[in-house]
């Protein structure tokens, strides 16, 4: 206590740390009102976010709640237009939402396309497009202007178009984007155009303007795409191929196969891309050759087209690709193959013995994926001969390092044959990594089981 | 003496201050960010985005350690997802419970010799099974390695150009995939990572992956969570993103883009965490060599998680999380106050290391030196609770301004919960905050120890039927 006595006498006027208090403004008592001032104030914040978190909440269930109950009402009202469209009582009650086009769009969600095109009609006729053009040019705040420009898009007026033109253009992405989707939502010809123009755009994501593309109401397509496709710039191309393709016009495959030759690798791909996405097998030979292209995400994209036409002919065409240096074309070739099915069963058989280990692999992987490899572990427990086969054929198998197929089988089958059989067959492949499983099958209760399991034990071990 | 209190009250007063103004600041940004992002949703066409053949694929990875209560849950969810196209891969990390046994009977799982590309190196793999039931379901039964070393071995084998990293105790929100493509169907090319809120999932009702029911949850200490993660999440980080300076992408929920992975290595098994350190050696490389990318992290609330809900827990998860900061913020001292690095240099670092990982320190001094000043007579009563009422009161003003945005923006939490949440606001600090100090006051010595354990946390699972079998 002495030594505190002794700093509270510190606090003399001589005492340097004053200087540096009396410099921060920091007196012993203003600091102490500083502090209370502080605490008011951060007490006075509490108080007003926690008003206003309740107040927020409040007028935002009520808010809620009105719109569910105007969504509700106009639902009523569309029912009745739409039962007696000239009724002027009706087209009344409508008009009242005139400045709240985006409850009507939402209540005439459930309705068919016909009696959409009549609702739009009404407020076309009423004198919204007008409106809707007002907000999306002159609104303060950019998400009206947004909300206008998607809702000029279900009205789908003519007479609007041109807004939509200009916002396509503006500094802004939302509201690029937002004009986009609008004019996805006309089926027009001229807002197909206005939209695959704006691919040339280089300020919007050209994969986000395509899926508004691709989902236009408007349907006669492939000649307007055709008419784009000598673009200069390689991006457009790409597009333009990817878009013929989702088309599924066979109209679009004499170009797609001139496109499948671009200088622009990138567009290759797509439109070999897209001639899969055709389905047509008029297309198998341009993918043939295109097999050999220099570039692999080409042959990568043809792989896959490949399986897309179902031209089991190509089979043996791909299946030097399955030693190609890039992943993903050996990748995709195996997919294509998976997806033939029984019809790749001869050749993934052929491979199984193939110099390369990803063929290999790759080959027991698909024949176990088939369900092949199962179905030959069941004929062990059949006749000699078939039992033979399918103990030669396990055996590739294994070599190709398809082991867990074989090994899970060996541990789980409730066939005893079946079990001695598989452990014989893990001795002969000879593994150190079967050792483990084939312990477990030595502790077996049925005694061939064990034999078997252990003369292989003794075969690995003996072997290395 | 008395003049040296002074001026330690004075640097008290600065501190919180200093890091309540940067609180208040992300906070700003957070508000306006989720603003934007909460009108961007509402005008994005999810109906097109849900079947777009457009839409970027991605590979959901699931790293399990011992899960068997979550794990099921955790992948009906991911499955649930409403998403064109994506495959979901459950990593069974050698866990020495009935995880994989549960999977196996649950999604009719059936062994495959996949030969997939060891493109990161992974401790043995044993077998690659995939679902009968699902077929973009598949399971990576590996030996034990770790959370980094699952992920790595789920990279190897994700088809897809985004990977998705989750925990096995979380569920996904059903179009929380699509809020997240939302943004990186915009610019794919340079967005590399993304993140999304979690939120407290403890006392939801979950069956099947669905979640039914949404409450508080039930103990005192998650309660503190749930506003402790909306300030962190939602105030936070969110803040941080319209920096381009987000800090951690969660480990609960994560989006990457698959060659940057592979590009740096993969995860790191060399820190605790593998999520935050990622994060920085991307902010590291691309900054660093100047190339155009972003990381993103998203308002919109994505996936549900288990948290602790044990004050041991709790003291557990934070002693770990803080020694992470402390090893990610010395593997990364270069780029301290260094303009290289940008923003993410010279505020990020600095936040973090002056505020996160020294900010134990100087709080808990701080209510040592005030409160022996007290009992020693050098500070008035009056003075003393001014003190607590400031330090108290901007740790509760933040937190309320979160729950403020939660509110405008998402609406999760019906009006009755309300009151609940302000008082677990202003509760927050009269000890709970304190405990949680003192876990990242000892975790400073775990880091100097360099201790890289990960103490195993008990789970309680979701409510559901399936325990009740």
């Amino acid at each position: 206590m002495k030594i505190l006595k002794k700093i509270k006498d510190e606090k003399s006027p001589d005492n340097p740390f004053l200087i540096i208090t009396a410099v921060a403004g920091l007196t012993t008592d203003s600091f102490a009102n500083f502090v209370l001032i502080l605490a008011l104030i951060v007490i006075g914040i509490i108080v007003f976010l926690v008003l206003l978190n309740v107040a927020q909440k409040i007028v935002g269930n009520y808010l809620e709640r009105r719109e569910q109950e105007m969504r509700e009402e106009a639902a009523t009202r569309i029912r009745l237009f739409l039962q007696a469209p000239n009724q002027p009582d009706h087209r009344e009650a409508l008009r009242s939402y005139l400045n709240h086009i985006d409850i009507i769009e939402m209540a005439s969600e459930a309705l068919s396309e016909v009696e959409q095109d009549k609702l739009r009609q009404l407020f076309i006729e009423i004198g919204a497009g007008h409106l809707l053009e007002q907000q999306a040019r002159q609104a303060r705040r950019k998400w009206q202007r947004v909300q206008a420009l998607l809702l000029l898009g279900w009205l789908g007026s003519a007479e609007n178009i041109l807004v939509l033109k200009e916002a396509l253009n503006d500094e802004d992405s939302d509201i690029g984007y937002a004009a986009a989707e609008a004019l996805s939502r006309y089926n027009s010809e001229i807002a197909y155009r206005m939209l695959i123009d704006t691919l040339n755009d280089e300020n919007l994501s050209r994969s986000r303007l395509a899926a508004f593309i691709e989902s236009s109401r408007f349907k006669n397509v492939v000649p307007l795409l055709i008419d784009r496709a000598d673009n200069s710039k390689p991006a457009v191309r790409f597009w333009i191929a990817y878009l013929l393709g989702r088309t599924h016009d066979p109209s679009a495959l004499t170009l797609l196969s001139k496109m499948a030759d671009d200088d622009s690798a990138d567009v290759r791909a797509s439109a070999c891309e897209a001639l899969g996405e055709l389905g047509s097998k008029k297309a198998s030979p341009v993918l043939q050759r295109k097999l050999r292209d220099s570039d692999w995400p080409v042959r990568s994209h043809v792989a896959k087209s490949i399986g897309k036409i179902g031209d089991d002919e190509l089979i043996p065409d791909l299946l030097p690709l399955l030693h190609d240096p890039h992943w993903w074309v050996r990748q995709n070739v195996t997919l294509t193959l998976e997806r033939f099915g029984k019809k790749s069963v001869p050749y993934l058989k052929e491979l199984l013995r193939d110099r390369d280990r990803f063929t290999r692999n790759k080959a027991a992987e698909l024949l176990g994926r088939l369900g092949i490899i199962s179905a030959e572990i069941s004929k062990l427990s059949g006749t000699e001969s078939e039992a033979g086969a399918a103990h030669d054929f396990l055996v590739v198998v294994g070599q190709a390092e398809a082991l867990r197929i074989i090994e899970d089988e060996a541990l789980s089958s409730t066939n005893a044959t079946i079990q001695s059989r598989l452990a014989a067959i893990l001795g002969e492949i000879g593994s150190q990594r079967s050792l483990p499983v084939l312990e477990e099958l030595h502790h077996s209760n049925i005694s061939t089981v064990r034999r078997s399991a252990n003369q292989a034990i003794e075969r690995i071990r003996g072997a290395a | 003496m008395s003049q040296l209190l002074y001026i330690l009250y004075v640097f008290f007063l600065i501190y919180f201050l200093s890091i309540s103004f940067i609180y208040i600041l992300l906070l700003f940004f957070a508000f306006f960010g989720s603003v934007r992002r909460l009108y961007e949703a509402k005008f994005t066409d999810f109906d097109l985005l849900s079947k777009s053949y457009l839409t970027i694929p991605v590979s959901i990875i699931i790293p399990a350690f011992n899960e068997e209560l979550g794990v099921v849950n955790a992948v009906y969810s991911a499955l649930n997802s409403i998403y064109p196209e994506f495959e979901v891969i459950v990593v069974n990390d050698g866990s020495t419970d009935r995880t994989l046994s549960i999977l196996k009977e649950e999604f009719d799982l059936k062994i495959e010799d996949i030969f997939y590309q060891r493109s990161l190196p992974t401790q043995r793999v044993r077998s690659i099974y995939r679902s009968d039931k699902y077929p973009n379901l598949m399971l990576i039964d590996k030996d034990n390695g770790g959370k980094a070393d699952a992920l790595n071995a789920g990279v190897n084998l994700a088809r897809y150009r985004y990977i998705v990293n989750t925990d096995a105790d979380s569920i996904f929100h059903r179009r929380g995939l699509l809020r997240i493509s939302r943004i990186v169907n915009t610019d794919p090319g340079r967005i590399v990572a993304i993140g999304g809120q979690l939120r407290i999932g403890n006392g939801l009702d979950v069956e099947k992956g669905k979640v039914l029911y949404k409450r508080l949850p039930r103990q005192l200490v998650a309660k503190f969570q749930v506003v402790e993660y909306l300030g962190s999440f939602l105030g936070n980080r969110v803040g941080w993103s319209e920096l381009n300076s987000v800090l951690v992408i969660s480990g609960g929920f994560g989006m990457w883009r698959k060659d940057v992975v592979l590009e740096l290595g993969g995860f790191t098994i060399e820190t605790t965490h593998e999520d935050i350190e990622m994060t920085f050696r991307i902010h590291e490389f691309f900054r660093r060599r100047k190339i155009p990318y972003r990381i993103l992290f998203l308002p919109d609330p994505i996936v549900w998680t288990e948290v602790p809900d044990t004050w041991r827990g709790i003291f557990m998860q934070r002693r770990r999380w803080q020694r992470v900061v402390n090893e990610v913020a010395w593997r990364f001292r270069r780029m301290f106050l260094n303009p290289r690095y940008g923003t993410t240099g010279v505020i990020g670092m600095f936040y973090l290391v002056v505020f996160e990982s020294l900010g134990p320190f100087v709080e808990l001094f701080s209510y040592v030196a005030v409160i022996l000043s007290y009992i020693f007579g050098f500070l008035s009563l009056q003075l003393l609770l001014l003190f607590l009422v400031v330090s108290f009161g901007l740790t509760a003003v933040i937190r309320i301004a979160s729950v403020f945005i939660e509110q405008y923006s998402f609406r999760t939490y019906p009006l009755r919960s309300l009151p609940r949440l302000f008082l677990i606001a202003f509760f927050e600090n009269l000890g709970y905050h304190q405990y949680i100090l003192l876990a990242r006051f000892v975790a400073f010595f775990d880091f100097l120890r360099r201790r890289r354990t990960w103490e195993r946390i008990e789970r309680r699972g979701f409510r559901e039927e399936y325990q009740r079998r």
